[in-house]
Order: C-alpha cells, then sequence, then structure tokens
C-alpha cells in the first residue's frame, strides 16, 4: 500500500513536470500596455528546469531564465539580467491547469496578472556557453583605449582554464574610477576571443596574433567601439 | 535745463531696457532663474489646470496679470493668472517649445515653423513676424549610440527652442540655423546676426550690454548686443565619437560678473563674464547639464540629467553644499522664490525645497503620474528605465522618450507670482499650484 502511494505521488509529480514543460503564449495585463510573452520551460533528465522568453514589447529574444522552480502545479522563473536591477529580477508566478498557466508578473515593485497557454512543445533557446582559450592566452593581459571624455582607461584582462572546459575572465578597466567588470562569457574560436558581460553591456573582442604577442580588437560599451590592444604582461603564466 | 533735455527723457522713456520681473525666460534678462514673490513652503492644492493640445515644454511668463506661454499644439496662449480662463490664443506654424518673452506691451516667441513672432500682448493680434534661415534640431551620424551608426539623427532630447531676451529696443534669440539674432522691438527688422557652428537653442542672456549664450558647435560665447560682434568665447567638451557630450542644450544665468551655464559635456560651468576665463567648473559625471542654473544669495542652484541630482553649490568657489538625487530626469531648471527652491522632474513631480538647507517642503505629483499606464515608473517613483529603454535600433529611443512623458513629465521650469506657482507638463496642461 505505501509503495503504491508512493507510485501514485511520483506519477503525480511527473504529471506536474510535463504540465509545465512546454511552449507558452500568452499577455501580460500591464496597466494600460498589455504585453505578449512566449515563453519556453524544458525538463532536463537530470531533473533541472531550463527555459527562455520572448517578450517582443521590450525587445528581449529568447532571453535565458533563472531560478526555474516547479512544485506541483506551481511555477515559478525570473528572467536573466532584463527589465530589471540584479538584486530585483522580474520574475513570474504561475499556476498550471491544464494547458493553461495563470499568475502574476513581478516588475520594480509591480505586479500584474498574466495567462498563457501551452501550444507545444519546449524549444528552449540556451545562451551561448564558454569555451577554454588556448595555453598560450592564460595569463595577464594588459592595454590602454581612449573612452568617452576622451581620457585614458587602462585595461587587465586576466584568462584562465580553472575546469578545462570553459574559460574564466578577471577584466579590470581603470579610468576615473575602477571597474570589474562582471564576465560571463569566454569564447576562444579561430583565433578570436571574446570576452563579454551581458549584465553591464561590455565586450571585448580581439585577434590573437602569436607572432605579436597581442590581441587585436575593440573594446565595445553597447553600440560604442574603442579600438584596444592588449599585450602579454604574463601570457602563459599560469600554472 | 538743456533745451535738448525733453527730448533726451522722451528717447530714455522710449529706450527699452531688460524686462525685469516674471516678463521673461528665467525671470530676468541675465536669467538669474529668481522670483519676488515667496513660494508657498506648504502645498494646498491645484488653484486651477489649463489643458492645451500638446506637451507643454515652454516655461510661463507673467506680465499684467496674464500668464504666457507656448505649447507644442503650436499654439501660444495667454492666461488669466487667477481664474486660468484664457485671455487668447495666437497658431504658430509648429511646436512652440519656448518662452515668450513681454515686453511693451508686446510678446515675443520661437516656434519650430523657424519664423519669429511679435504679438499684442493685450489682444493676441499678430504685429510682425521674421523668418529665420529654418528651425532644426541638433544631428549628427550614430548620435548618442544610435543603429546604424553611419546613419545621420535628429537629437530626439534637443526639446527646448531658445527663448528670446529684450534689452536696449532690440529683442534677441538664438536659431536652430546656427545664429543668434537681434531683431528690431517694434518693427522686427534685423539688426544683426551672429553665425555659430551649430544649433542655437539656449537663451541668450543679457547683461551690461553683452549677450551669453552657448551653442551646439561646443562654443559658448560672449556677443555685444549693440554690433553683434563676438567679445569672447568659452570652448567646452567635444565627444567625436557619438557626439552625445557635446553642446550647450541650457542657458546662462549671469550675476555679479560671472556666468552659470551648464554644458552637455558635463560640467557646469563659471566663468569670468568680462573675459571668458574659466573660474571653476563642477564635473557631473558624463551626466548633461541641460537645466539652467539659479543664482541667489551666493549659492547656485542647478540639476543634472541622468544622474538625477539636484545640486546646491557655493557660487564663488563651487564648493558642494547641498545634494539630492531625484526620481527621474533633471531637465527643468530651478527657480528660487523667497526661501524655496523649486524644480520640476521627468517623474511628472514639482519638488519644492529650502532655499538654504535643501530639505524637501512638498512634493506635486500628475494625475498621469499617478496613474502609471504602461509601469512607466517603478512602484517608488523612479523612472522604470530598464523597461523602457531596450533598444537604440529603429525609433525605440524615441517611442521609449514618448512613454516616459506619459506620466506629465516637467521639463517646463517654474514661474512664481504672487505666491503661486505656474508650470507646463507634458500632460498638456499648464497648472496653477498653491
Amino acid at each position: 500500500m505505501r509503495q503504491a502511494l508512493l507510485l501514485v505521488f511520483m506519477l503525480l509529480s511527473d504529471a506536474a513536470f510535463a504540465g509545465a514543460d512546454g511552449h507558452w503564449a500568452g499577455t501580460i495585463a500591464i496597466p494600460g500596455d498589455e504585453t505578449r510573452v512566449l515563453v519556453d520551460l524544458e525538463r532536463k533528465a537530470d531533473g533541472r528546469w531550463i527555459g527562455s522568453i520572448t517578450l517582443p514589447r521590450f525587445n528581449l529574444s529568447a532571453v535565458p531564465l533563472t531560478d526555474i522552480s516547479v512544485s506541483g502545479n506551481h511555477a515559478e522563473f525570473s528572467i536573466q539580467n532584463a527589465l530589471d536591477d540584479q538584486e530585483n529580477p522580474a520574475r513570474f508566478l504561475g499556476d498550471i491547469s491544464g494547458n493553461d498557466m495563470i499568475g502574476q508578473f513581478l516588475q520594480a515593485g509591480h505586479r500584474a496578472d498574466f495567462a498563457m497557454r501551452k501550444t507545444g512543445s519546449a524549444s528552449v533557446q540556451l545562451p551561448p556557453q564558454s569555451t577554454p582559450v588556448p595555453k598560450a592566452l592564460e595569463g595577464v593581459w594588459v592595454g590602454e583605449f581612449i573612452g568617452i571624455g576622451d581620457y585614458p582607461r587602462k585595461v587587465t584582462l586576466t584568462l584562465s582554464n580553472p575546469s578545462g572546459s570553459a574559460a574564466q575572465a578577471q577584466f579590470v578597466v581603470v579610468g576615473r574610477q575602477t571597474t570589474e567588470v562582471q564576465v560571463d562569457l569566454v569564447q576562444f574560436a579561430e583565433s578570436l576571443l571574446l570576452v563579454s558581460s551581458s549584465t553591464m553591456g561590455i565586450r571585448f573582442e580581439g585577434r590573437y596574433d602569436s607572432k605579436r604577442g597581442e590581441l587585436s580588437g575593440a573594446f565595445e560599451l553597447g553600440s560604442y567601439d574603442f579600438p584596444l590592444i592588449l599585450h602579454a604582461k604574463q601570457a602563459g603564466a599560469l600554472p | 535745463m538743456s533745451r535738448y533735455a525733453p527730448i533726451l527723457a522722451l528717447l530714455a522713456l522710449s529706450v527699452t531696457g531688460p524686462c525685469h520681473a516674471q516678463a521673461q525666460f528665467r525671470g530676468d534678462a541675465a536669467h538669474t532663474g529668481v522670483f519676488d514673490s515667496q513660494a508657498p513652503r506648504q502645498l494646498k492644492g491645484v488653484k486651477w489646470a489649463f489643458q492645451t493640445g500638446d506637451r507643454i515644454v515652454s516655461s510661463p511668463t507673467y506680465a499684467q496679470g496674464l500668464i504666457y506661454f507656448g505649447s507644442d499644439d503650436g499654439y501660444v496662449y495667454a492666461v488669466h493668472a487667477a481664474t486660468g480662463k484664457p485671455a487668447w490664443r495666437y497658431a504658430s506654424g509648429g511646436p512652440v517649445p519656448s518662452s515668450p518673452a513681454i515686453a511693451d506691451g508686446t510678446v515675443f516667441f520661437t516656434s519650430y515653423d523657424g519664423k519669429f513672432y511679435a504679438l499684442n500682448a493685450k489682444t493676441g493680434a499678430l504685429k510682425w513676424k521674421f523668418q529665420t534661415q529654418g528651425e532644426r534640431r541638433f544631428e549628427a551620424k550614430g548620435l548618442h549610440g544610435h543603429l546604424p551608426k553611419t546613419q545621420t539623427y535628429a537629437d530626439i532630447y534637443d526639446t527646448y527652442l531658445s527663448s528670446p531676451v529684450v534689452a536696449e529696443n532690440s529683442v534677441y534669440f538664438g536659431s536652430g540655423d546656427g545664429g543668434v539674432y537681434a531683431l528690431d522691438v517694434e518693427t522686427g527688422k534685423l539688426r544683426w546676426r551672429f553665425a555659430t557652428g551649430n544649433v542655437v537653442h539656449a537663451s541668450p542672456a543679457y547683461a551690461g550690454g553683452v549677450l551669453f549664450v552657448g551653442s551646439w558647435d561646443s562654443n559658448f560665447y560672449a556677443i555685444d548686443a549693440e554690433t553683434g560682434k563676438e567679445k569672447w568665447r568659452f570652448k567646452s567638451g567635444e565627444d567625436a565619437l557619438i557626439n552625445n557630450q557635446v553642446g550647450f542644450q541650457g542657458s546662462a544665468a549671469v550675476v555679479d560678473g560671472v556666468v552659470y551655464v551648464g554644458c552637455r559635456d558635463s560640467h557646469l560651468y563659471a566663468l569670468d563674464a568680462a573675459t571668458g576665463k574659466e573660474k571653476w567648473n563642477i564635473s557631473t559625471g558624463l551626466s548633461w547639464v541641460i537645466s539652467s542654473p539659479a543664482v541667489h544669495q551666493g549659492k547656485v542652484y542647478f540639476a543634472t540629467s541622468d544622474t538625477r541630482l539636484f545640486k546646491i553649490a557655493d557660487a564663488a568657489t563651487g564648493k558642494p553644499l547641498f545634494e539630492s538625487q531625484g526620481k527621474g530626469i533633471l531637465w527643468s531648471s530651478p527657480a528660487v522664490a523667497g526661501s524655496v527652491a523649486l524644480i520640476g522632474n521627468f517623474n511628472g513631480s514639482l519638488e519644492a525645497r529650502d532655499h538654504n538647507s535643501g530639505e524637501l517642503l512638498w512634493e506635486f505629483q500628475t494625475d498621469a503620474a499617478k496613474r502609471n499606464s504602461g509601469w512607466v515608473l517603478k512602484a517608488d517613483g523612479t523612472v522604470n528605465q530598464s523597461l523602457l529603454f531596450r533598444s537604440t535600433w529603429r525609433e525605440a529611443s524615441a517611442i521609449a522618450e514618448h512613454q516616459m512623458l506619459s506620466v506629465g513629465s516637467f521639463l517646463s521650469s517654474p514661474l512664481v507670482v504672487d505666491g503661486i506657482v505656474y508650470i507646463g507638463s507634458a500632460d498638456g496642461n499648464l497648472y496653477a499650484i498653491e
């Protein structure tokens, strides 16, 4: 009997998970501005949930969801690095009934009702993943660029491969103040290095020249481009 | 008595001196932003509101019981200060985001139709009009980082037109054609035109026979009011990359031989009025200073744009005395009326602060701001920028700006007469607040 109950519970749980899994389309009833929303939620084989959201009204397309939790018929998820500050992300709190999910959308201290209907299977668009960088790029790189206001900024970029599968970077810009760039993506392919912070809208994209020992490219801040050449200070020096 | 004395006396009477009190932008010809009347230290409420057909960016002026202002609906209005009832309105051919000046029974104003108008102040009848070389906004390739970078964009934040100033029988104003004009007040005949290198939408300040005005060419000019000849120029910062940090959009205040002016290069400058030499500056950290400063009892009152700071500094040294962060972008220019400093806010609120301590005395909020349609404001009343400004592609920035104004933003600057505060709002109302 006890085992039977457990089996029923597991089946119900699976049904709930299956209930959240899918492609959802609907609207958020922001007062005076009803907004179309598309959400993809998918439960991976290991039990993790992944998701992405598209909000055309706010120019957001396939933005990753974070802090996804599904419990019974209740689902919650946040939008990664969009529509609010990091401490207070925009969040959905929804209840699922069959193919319908209704609930509330929280943003900037406001609450608005949302309603979505499942229209198909999930098609989550994953954000790009970091790759390892060549051994020769591991270490400290330094350079300088002239940015807005026509004064120089000193850049220090430290690259490492701690896990072997995804590189990490420390990226510090010193002008009139010191900015530690919160890097969330490091990619290297065909001699091109990309270091990016989606939260701060900052990127460095540079081509590696092994003969000259430099990364030649641009520091990008939003749509601003500033030429930047980084020279190896301690390249390859890390263990 | 000389036989010429009566003629000289008559001439003296007929010469138009700088008009004072509340009859032109920023209260007087020197644009001090100071009003004789005491503003209320406690908010009673709205005495009346006068609705126009579009947003009001124009700062109201006052003469002989009437409030004069322009609206983006293309009209200039005269409204009875006591009741809010209309006296007359005059249709120009374009929006009027500038302040009328009134002198000797004539109302002068600029319009986006590129014409300069003189009307009878009592009736609104046209006296004369003058055609400039045409009005336009500041523009540049890839302006403010808009995409694509190779495209030329008109600046959606070039919001104001130059407000005229009247002195020495002339009326002076700037134009999008890059000129500063001097016209005869009676006939509208051109006396001189001073050419700068770009748009002039700041209002010239007048003091001691000299006009002081900045241009989007990054220079601030002192011009002889009689001859139109340059006396000196002061070079401010430039931004060759995206033209974001360049140009004088706000107007100067001139007090005791010092010119105080904010710039889009993110500085407030204090310049020697005789030489143009910089006395001090305050850097605002990449935040425009569009608001025109007020100067009162040795203090400068000014505001920063995106960093939303209302600041009071020592006029002699630039030393900071007070700073408060507002909830919205600050473009409205502060007004000092008795012991109260007033400033409008992009979030649809008007703040009244003690002129010495900076302490908040009261805050007026438009109904549109209270409704907050589309969550333009966060729950805490600050502008919901992360929701509004999501793109620099196509017209996204302009749409976001338009949405932001929907809460009844105050881009207009307060006028204070007989204890009543008058100010225009982007909700199209001119408010009389007591």
